[in-house]
């Protein structure tokens, strides 16, 4: 072997730390935010190096995509505020920090803590491993990971859809700032129409193969839903006008569907079994069915949730009144 | 066998090589235009040669049209962006990369 | 050392910078930014505990965990980041200081 990964994964580990510090420490936001979004990219090497390529399918779309959109649509959306209330207070350069030596002693300790109880216990049990996958077979799927998401543990999920729901209500709730102009709708250029005309039915795709390989290889709901959101914020940072308006008809419906399906999917089986327990012949289409609209629903839902920080929420309407 | 190995690697190679120059243009040119120049030229060759490296080590028909279809996706997604900065910085000339509004 | 303890401790001391900065910064952006940094050193922690054993089975529960965990944590941070430009909107201020707000 040509390459030795030990030294590869020492290079890669001490570039995530380096980037850590490099973001928390920008003096400049915006720069902060653009080194989180790269140190996203890099964590999804990692995962794939830890052996967990579901995860970095999800964390390349949200990591280094979705989070830095969103703090990048609040940090632009609160620049443009202060600009338009003129001289206004400048606030104290915020690069200001109170970092009283207990802090950093309290870090410290925990840190080292930390370290210390994983040097001493790594590798003696191996958790939940053997029990998930001797049952492998009863779940319906083949990839063990969403064996768990969706089977074994789909309660947690259920109620995990259901905090995507409900964050997504609680931006529809915190509403619009009052005076606040809208993200300035990008003039139509012709090259970036062609790459969105090109690029969305291409992500629609490839969330939708992602659903189906789901149950046996890296894929499924949260990763094609990911990917959705994603194109989502394309779409809007386009200038497309998305029906994100809680008003709008049909949105409740997407944003609740996923949430909807997977509650009575796990009802309809309760006749002569437990709340989500499916009959093992079914197992595998009731698992896709859940999945396909758990995708629709968590893409939609981070669509909501980045148009709620950019203050993209008003309908044209509204947007003509103020 | 042995022929293609190495070729693979020779183009994985050159590949690196490209995305080096890419990185080094990116962090030394004065000003964004010149930098975005060395970026998107240097890494859309550089990937091409890394996947056609990666393509040489593959035999599955499949894997080899996505990894081509990666390629090109990765091409148009970075002219865009490149187009879009671009444009921005020409746009507001005044916004240069030191933006010390310390929000 | 296994390539799992590299990416567990690496996922530590990220965490541990974040809770440095969540806890010293005051600017509320960055506090949800270092929070960001907590999470992401602990799905790394997490997720690298389950191939600890170097020949072993990977265990795919924590895997499910932190896959619905990242999902969770952006729809958080998105929610978060929608209160504070509103607190901005209402008060023009991004910290929580009381001496700032005369």
């Amino acid at each position: 072997m040509l390459f030795d990964w030990l030294s590869f994964d020492l290079l890669l580990a001490i570039a995530l730390i380096a980037l850590a510090v490099a973001a928390l420490r920008a003096r400049d936001l915006f720069k902060g935010i653009v080194i989180f979004m790269l140190f996203g990219l890099l964590v999804a090497i990692a995962w794939v190096r830890v052996h967990a390529p579901d995860l970095a399918l999800a964390e390349a779309a949200i990591g280094s995509g979705i989070t830095g959109a969103l703090f990048l649509g609040a940090l632009s959306r609160i620049e443009r505020k202060k600009k338009s209330t003129a001289p206004a207070r400048l606030e104290n350069p915020v690069g200001g920090s109170t970092s009283g030596a207990w802090t950093v002693l309290l870090t410290i300790v925990l840190t080292v803590q930390l370290a210390l109880a994983v040097l001493r216990g790594w590798g003696y049990s191996d958790g939940l491993a053997d029990e998930a996958l001797s049952r492998i077979d009863e779940s319906g799927v083949i990839n063990p990971v969403t064996a768990v998401i969706l089977n074994f543990r789909a309660y947690d999920t259920l109620l995990e859809i259901g905090v995507l729901l409900l964050a997504a209500l609680g931006v529809y709730a915190i509403g619009e700032g009052p005076t606040v102009r809208n993200l300035q709708r990008t003039s139509r250029s012709e090259v970036l129409e062609t790459f969105v005309h090109l690029l969305t039915p291409m992500i629609v795709l490839t969330a939708g193969y992602l659903v189906w390989v789901g149950y046996k290889e890296p894929g499924g709901a949260f990763q094609a839903g990911a990917l959705l959101g994603g194109a989502g914020v394309v779409l809007l940072l386009s200038g497309r006008e998305l029906p994100v308006h809680a008003a709008r008809p049909g949105v409740r419906i997407v944003l609740g569907g996923g949430f909807l399906v997977f509650l009575l999917a796990g009802l309809a089986v309760m006749q002569d079994r437990a709340f989500l327990e499916y009959p093992r012949a079914s197992a595998k289409y009731i698992i896709l069915i859940i999945e396909l609209a758990c995708t629709v629903s968590i893409g939609a839902i981070l669509t909501v949730l980045f148009a709620g920080c950019a203050n993209l929420l008003t309908t044209p309407s509204e947007e003509e009144g103020t | 066998m042995s022929i293609i190995s190495a070729l693979s690697y020779l183009l994985i190679a050159c590949g690196l090589f490209f995305f080096t120059a890419g990185t080094v243009g990116l962090l030394r040119f004065p000003d964004v235009f010149s930098r975005l120049h060395a970026l998107t030229k240097a890494d859309n060759l550089g990937l091409g040669l890394v996947v056609f490296g990666a393509i040489l080590r593959q035999s599955e028909l499949t894997v080899i049209l996505k990894l081509i279809l990666i390629w090109l996706l990765v091409l148009i997604a970075s002219a865009t962006t490149c187009y879009l900065v671009a444009e921005s910085a020409r746009r507001n000339p005044d916004v240069k990369e030191s933006r010390n509004d310390a929000v | 050392m296994s390539t799992s303890l590299i990416y567990a401790l690496t996922g530590i001391v990220i965490a541990g910078l974040g809770l440095f900065h969540y806890l010293s910064q005051r600017n509320i952006l960055r506090k949800i930014l270092a929070g960001n940094f907590i999470g992401t050193g602990i799905f790394l922690f997490l997720v690298s505990s389950a191939a600890r054993q170097v020949d072993g089975p990977i265990d795919p529960v924590p895997h499910a965990l932190v896959l619905t965990g990242i999902v969770v944590a952006v729809s958080a941070t998105a929610l978060l980041l929608a209160l504070v430009c509103r607190y901005h909107d209402e008060t023009g201020s991004l910290t929580f200081d009381e001496e700032n707000d005369e």
